[in-house]
C-alpha cells in the first residue's frame, strides 16, 4: 500500500518547470565544445578575484563581529544584533551606487568636506563593497556557532592555564570554523551571482559581461557565459553542501562584561562598518534629496515595483505549497524541493536571459509583466517554500490523525486544520518574496516590458545617464523596503530554519 | 493482526478482543509496538494480515478502512489539541449538537477553560479537554496512547482514576496503552503485556502479577526474584522451605520459583540463618535488601522500616505470602 503522497504531482511539476531556465540555457548555448573557451580566462580571473575578496574581507569582518555579538553583553545587546546584521537586508547595488558617487574626484565627499579621496572603482572598490554588504552572512553563521559551544570548555581551557586570546585560537575558534566556512561561501556565492555592484565600479565580472553580450544582441554568447558562471556556482553550492555544521551539545555561552571604555572602544570598532554600510547611502541619498528634491521623479515606477511584486508574492504561495509539503513527505520529496531551490542558485541576471529567451521563442510571452513575474516567481520559490515548510513543520503529525479520527476526511482535515495553521507561514513566505522583488534589479532590467520602468531600473538608468540627484526618493524607498525586509526577517527568525539570528540564551 | 514497517514485521498476529465496556491496558518496553497496535486501529497505519472489526465495519491489508469511517476515539501522547481553536471548538470539532461537548467539558470539570485557547493550558487540562474531545464525539472504541507520560507524576495517580471512571460511566471500550506497569495494572479490566511485537499474555492485572506466563511478564511487571526448588504435587521445597506453588507451563521436578519483595520476611539471625545480607536501600518507609541464601540465589526482599540489618550480617529468610507462587521450569 505505498502511494505517492498527494502533494508530489504538483511539487513535481513546479520542479521541473524550475529546471527549465537551465534546459532552455543549453539549448541557446549551442554546441558544448564553445562552452569553455579560454578566451574567458581574464573574466574568469576577475569573477575569482572578487569572489575570493569578498569572501576574505567578510571573514575578517564577520568573525570579530560574530565573537562580539556572541559573547560581549553590550547594552541594548540585540540593537548592535540588528544593526550589523542590517546590511544583509541592503541590496549591495544601493552601497555601491552611493560609494561610487561618494569617493573619487568631483564625489560628493570632495562636495561636502573638500576632502579628495582615491575613486573607489575596480576590484579593490567592488571587494570592499560587496565585503560590506556580505560579512552578515558570516556574522550569522558564525555567531550561531559560537553560541552552540558550551562555555565551560573555554573554562576548562583557562583552568589549564591558557589565557583568552590563546583559548580563541586553540579551543574557540577550531569548533568554529564549519561555521566561519559556511558563512565564507554564502557570501562568494552572493559576489558571484551579484550584477549591481561589479557593473557599477566596473569589474569585468561573468555577470557584468553577460548583460553587456544581452545589449550587444549576442544572447547565445549571454547563455555560454551563463552557464560557465552556473558552472562555478555549482561549484561552490557544492562547496558549501560539504561544509556540514555539527551543532554541539548546547550548553551555557561565554558572557563576558566589558567596561565602560570597553565598549566605547567597541563601539570605536564598529562605527566604521556601520558607517560604510548604512551610514553612507542615507547621508548620500538624503544629501540629493535635499540638494535636488524630489523633481523628476514619475511616482509610477514605484507603483509599477509594487504592482509586479505584489502578484509575485500573490502566485508564488500556489506552487511553494506542494512543495514545502511534499519536501516533509519523504526523500523524493526533498530532492523535488532541491531542484527548487535552483532558482536561489540561478543569479538574476542568468535567470532573466533564459526567460528573455523564452520570450523570443513563446511569442505571447515577449515582453509581458507575466514573464518578469515568472522570474521573480521561479527566483524567490525558495524563500516562499522554506517559510511556509518552518511554519508547517511545527504542525505536529498527531494533528492531522487526531482529526482524521474524529471523522474528518483529507479534504476537511486540510481545510479546518493544515490550511489555517500554514497561513502564517504562507504570509510570511508572500511578503519576503515581495520584498525582495521590489528590490530585484538584472532580472528586471532584461524582462521589465518597455516602459515598465520599476524604482530598481530607475535607479540603474540614473546611474547610467549620471543624473545622480533624480536617484534620491527611489534610492530611499528602497532602502524603505530593505528596512520592512529587515523586520520581516527579524520576526520570523524564532521559527526560521537555521534560525540565523537564533539566540540559544532565550 | 499485523503490522510491517517496510520489510520488517512489528506487530506479530495480535489476537485481542474487547468485551462492551472492557479497558484493556497494553503494556511493554519501549520499541515494543504499543502505538504501533493503537495506529493499526485507528487506521493511520495499513495492516499486513488479519483483519479489525468493530461494528459495522471490518478491516482487512485489501481493505482498508478510512480512520474518518472507523468511528473510533483517540488521546494522543501529546494531546494533540488544535492550537488554532478554543476548547470548545476543538471538543465541538465535527458535532452539530453541542449537548454531548458540554456534557464532557462539565464532567470532566473544564467547563470554565471553555474558551481557552490550548496552548495556554497546563498538561492536566489539556489531558482532560483530549478526552473530553475523543468521547463527545461518541466513539465504539477509545484508544488512549500514553496518556499520562507526559504529566507530572503526583498528577497521575488522580487522573487514573478519573479517567477510569468517565470510560466506564460512558460505556466505552478501550485500548489503553501505557510503558508503566503500575499504570497497567491499576487501570485496565485487563492487561496485555507486550515484547518485541508479540503480546505475551492477556489476562486479569493479578493474574498477570501472580501467575506470568513467562520470566519476561515476570520481570516486566515488578521486581521479580528467582529461587532453584524441586515441585512435586503443588508444593516445591525450596532453601527457603516448601511452599505452595503453581506450575507455569506444566512445569514440575527441578524448577524456579518466582518470589516478589513482598512475598518474604527477613530477620537478624546471628550464626545461624539461611543466608546473608549482601546490600541494603533505605526508601522510606522500607527497607528493601538483597540477600545471598546459601544455595547460591539471590532474592530481593523489602521490610518494615524499622527492621534494620547490616550489609554481611547473617539472616534467616521465610516466605510470608499466602498465595501460591509461579513455578517455572528450570532453564
Amino acid at each position: 500500500m505505498t502511494r505517492w503522497p498527494l502533494s508530489y504531482l504538483p511539487a513535481l511539476v513546479v520542479a521541473l518547470v524550475a529546471v527549465l531556465p537551465v534546459a532552455v540555457l543549453f539549448n541557446l548555448a549551442g554546441s558544448p565544445q564553445e562552452l569553455f573557451d579560454t578566451r574567458n580566462l581574464a573574466l574568469v580571473l576577475d569573477t575569482l578575484l572578487l569572489t575570493g575578496f569578498t569572501a576574505l574581507g567578510a571573514v575578517l569582518i564577520g568573525v570579530p563581529l560574530a565573537l562580539l555579538t556572541a559573547w560581549v553583553r553590550l547594552p541594548l545587546g540585540r540593537l548592535w544584533l540588528i544593526v550589523l546584521a542590517a546590511p544583509l537586508a541592503l541590496p549591495s547595488y544601493i552601497g555601491a551606487f552611493t560609494v561610487y558617487a561618494a569617493f573619487g574626484p568631483g564625489g560628493e565627499i570632495e562636495n561636502v568636506f573638500g576632502l579628495t579621496t582615491p575613486s573607489a572603482r575596480g576590484l579593490a572598490g567592488a571587494s570592499v563593497v560587496m565585503a560590506l554588504y556580505t560579512y552578515p552572512f558570516v556574522l550569522l553563521t558564525t555567531r550561531a556557532a559560537l553560541l552552540g559551544q558550551d562555555a565551560s570548555l573555554i573554562q576548562a581551557a583557562r583552568t589549564l592555564g591558557l589565557g583568552l586570546p590563546q583559548c580563541l585560537w586553540r579551543v574557540v575558534l577550531p569548533r568554529a570554523v564549519n561555521g566561519i566556512a559556511a558563512g565564507a561561501l554564502l557570501a562568494a556565492l552572493y559576489a558571484l551571482s551579484d550584477f549591481g555592484t561589479p557593473a557599477i565600479m566596473g569589474v569585468d565580472t561573468f555577470t557584468r559581461m553577460i548583460y553587456v553580450e544581452y545589449n550587444a544582441f549576442g544572447l547565445s554568447q549571454a547563455a555560454m557565459l551563463s552557464l560557465q558562471l552556473l558552472a562555478i556556482v555549482g561549484l561552490v553550492l557544492y562547496l558549501e553542501s560539504r561544509v556540514a555544521v555539527t551543532r554541539e551539545r548546547p550548553g551555557r555561552s561565554l558572557t563576558l562584561w566589558p567596561g565602560r571604555w570597553q565598549v566605547a572602544l567597541l563601539l570605536l570598532g564598529v562605527a566604521p562598518v556601520v558607517l560604510l554600510a548604512l551610514g553612507l547611502p542615507l547621508a548620500v541619498f538624503g544629501l540629493w534629496l535635499v540638494r535636488d528634491g524630489s523633481g523628476g521623479f514619475d511616482p509610477v515606477t514605484a507603483w509599477h515595483s509594487i504592482q509586479a511584486s505584489l502578484l509575485a508574492a500573490a502566485i508564488v504561495v500556489v506552487p511553494a505549497f506542494p512543495v514545502a509539503w511534499a519536501a516533509m513527505q519523504g526523500r523524493l520529496g526533498q530532492l523535488m524541493e532541491r531542484v527548487t531551490y535552483l532558482g536561489f542558485g540561478i543569479p538574476g541576471i542568468v535567470m532573466g536571459t533564459a526567460l528573455v529567451y523564452l520570450g523570443l521563442k513563446l511569442s505571447f510571452l515577449y515582453q509581458t509583466l507575466a514573464l518578469l513575474v515568472a522570474a521573480y516567481v521561479l527566483r524567490f520559490l525558495p524563500l516562499a517554500v522554506g517559510s511556509i515548510r518552518a511554519t508547517a513543520e511545527t504542525l505536529d503529525a498527531s494533528l492531522v490523525n487526531a482529526a482524521r479520527v474524529l471523522g474528518a476526511g483529507p479534504a476537511e482535515v486540510f481545510r479546518r486544520i493544515t490550511l489555517p495553521l500554514t497561513r502564517r507561514g504562507m504570509i510570511a513566505g508572500a511578503a519576503l518574496v515581495f520584498l525582495e522583488a521590489m528590490r530585484e534589479l538584472p532580472a528586471t532590467l532584461l524582462l521589465a516590458p518597455t516602459d515598465f520602468e520599476t524604482l530598481a531600473t530607475y535607479l540603474w538608468r540614473v546611474y547610467e545617464a549620471g543624473y545622480f540627484g533624480r536617484a534620491a526618493v527611489p534610492g530611499l524607498l528602497l532602502i524603505l523596503v530593505s528596512g520592512f525586509g529587515l523586520a520581516l526577517m527579524l520576526a520570523g527568525e524564532r521559527r526560521a530554519e537555521f534560525g540565523v539570528f537564533g539566540d540559544n540564551r532565550a | 493482526m499485523s503490522v510491517d514497517y517496510g520489510s520488517t514485521r512489528v506487530v506479530h498476529e495480535l489476537d485481542l478482543q474487547l468485551a462492551r465496556d472492557e479497558i484493556v491496558t497494553l503494556v511493554g518496553p519501549t520499541g515494543c509496538g504499543k502505538t504501533t497496535i493503537l495506529h493499526a486501529v485507528a487506521g493511520l497505519v495499513p495492516i499486513a494480515a488479519g483483519s479489525i472489526a468493530l461494528g459495522a465495519w471490518t478491516a482487512t491489508p485489501e481493505r482498508p478502512v478510512p480512520p474518518e469511517k472507523r468511528n473510533v476515539g483517540m488521546v494522543f501522547q501529546d494531546f494533540a489539541l488544535f492550537p488554532h481553536l478554543t476548547v470548545e471548538e476543538n471538543v465541538r470539532f465535527r458535532l452539530d449538537d453541542p449537548a454531548p461537548a458540554h456534557h464532557w467539558l462539565e464532567r470532566l470539570g473544564i467547563e470554565p477553560l471553555r474558551r481557552a485557547q490550548p496552548g495556554r493550558l497546563s498538561g492536566g487540562q489539556k489531558q482532560r479537554v483530549a478526552l473530553a474531545r475523543a468521547l463527545a464525539h461518541g466513539p465504539s472504541l477509545l484508544l488512549l496512547d500514553e496518556p499520562l507520560s507526559n504529566l507530572d507524576a503526583a498528577l497521575k495517580d488522580s487522573l487514573r482514576r478519573e479517567i477510569r471512571g468517565a470510560l466506564k460511566s460512558a460505556g466505552v471500550p478501550a485500548l489503553w496503552v501505557t510503558h508503566d506497569q503500575g499504570e497497567a495494572l491499576s487501570v485496565g479490566d485487563r492487561v496485555g503485556v507486550l515484547y518485541d511485537g508479540r503480546l505475551q499474555q492477556v489476562d486479569t492485572p493479578e493474574r498477570c502479577f501472580c501467575e506470568p506466563a513467562n520470566r519476561f511478564v515476570a520481570g516486566f511487571l515488578g521486581d521479580a526474584s528467582f529461587v532453584p526448588g524441586h515441585l512435586a504435587a503443588g508444593t516445591a521445597v525450596t532453601a527457603l522451605g516448601s511452599v505452595p506453588a503453581t506450575p507455569i507451563h506444566g512445569a514440575r521436578g527441578d524448577v524456579d520459583v518466582l518470589l516478589r519483595p513482598d512475598d518474604c520476611s527477613l530477620s537478624r539471625a546471628a550464626g545461624g540463618g539461611n543466608g546473608e545480607v549482601r546490600t541494603a536501600q533505605y526508601e522510606g518507609g522500607t527497607w528493601l535488601y538483597t540477600a545471598a541464601l546459601d544455595d547460591g540465589a539471590v532474592v530481593r526482599v523489602r521490610t518494615s522500616h524499622e527492621n534494620r540489618v547490616e550489609p554481611g550480617e547473617r539472616v534467616s529468610l521465610a516466605v510470608t505470602s499466602a498465595h501460591p507462587l509461579a513455578a517455572f521450569a528450570r532453564l
